[in-house]
C-alpha cells in the first residue's frame, strides 16, 4: 500500500495594513504593513491606495 | 511579534460553532494581552477612553468565498475615529459564539495615538492573501 501524500496547509490569516490619520484634515500621518516577519512603516508621503 | 488564529477557533469552524452570519466584532487590546488568549474579555482591552468602546466596532461585509482551491473570508475595513489609546494587538471576535471565541489576532507592535483615526485595510480578498484562508 502506498503511502498518501502530505497535504499542506491549513488555517491562515492575512496582514491588514494600518493607516494614521489625522481627523481634522485627512492627512495619513503614518501607515504600517504588516508581514509575517517584522512591521514595514510605510512613509506618510506614499501614495494611498483605495485597492481592496 | 505574530499574528494569528487560537487552536481551540479553528476547531470551532469544524464543529461549525462560528457561523458567517454571526456578528464579528474587532477590538484593540494592550501589549499585555496573550497570544494564548482563545476567548474575548475586557482583561488587557484598551479602557474606555478616548473615544473607544470596549467590544470593539461591529464588522461589517463579512463574506466567505472561494478562491483558487482555498476557502476564504473578507470583511470591509475597520475605523476607530479620532482615537485616543495605547495598543498593540487587533482582536477580531465572535460575539454570537456562546463562548465569544477570538477568531484571528494580528500583532501591530505597540502604538500610542491622540487624537488619530486609525483604518484597518483588509488585504485583498483571494487565496494568497485574504485576511482569512482555509488550505
Amino acid at each position: 500500500m502506498s503511502e498518501m501524500p502530505s497535504v499542506q496547509g491549513g488555517m491562515e490569516v492575512g496582514l491588514p495594513r494600518l493607516q494614521f490619520v489625522n481627523p481634522a484634515t485627512g492627512e495619513v500621518l503614518k501607515e504600517i504593513q504588516l508581514t509575517p516577519d517584522m512591521l514595514t512603516v510605510v512613509p506618510p508621503e506614499a501614495p494611498v491606495s483605495e485597492e481592496r | 511579534m505574530a499574528s494569528g488564529i487560537p487552536a481551540a477557533t479553528k476547531t470551532a469552524f469544524l464543529a461549525g460553532q462560528i457561523d458567517s452570519t454571526d456578528t464579528f466584532k474587532a477590538a484593540l487590546f494592550t501589549s499585555s494581552w496573550s497570544e494564548a488568549t482563545a476567548t474575548y474579555s475586557t482583561t488587557n482591552e484598551c479602557p474606555a477612553t478616548g473615544n473607544y468602546t470596549q467590544g470593539g466596532v461591529t464588522m461589517t461585509g463579512w463574506t466567505v468565498s472561494t478562491s483558487g482551491t482555498k476557502g476564504i473570508i473578507d470583511a470591509a475595513d475597520v475605523q476607530w475615529a479620532n482615537l485616543t489609546a495605547s495598543f498593540r494587538y487587533i482582536v477580531i471576535w465572535d460575539d454570537t459564539n456562546a463562548s465569544d471565541r477570538i477568531v484571528a489576532y494580528y500583532d501591530v507592535g505597540a502604538q500610542s495615538v491622540t487624537g488619530t483615526t486609525v483604518n484597518v485595510i483588509w488585504p485583498t480578498a483571494n487565496d494568497t492573501s485574504a485576511m482569512i484562508r482555509f488550505a
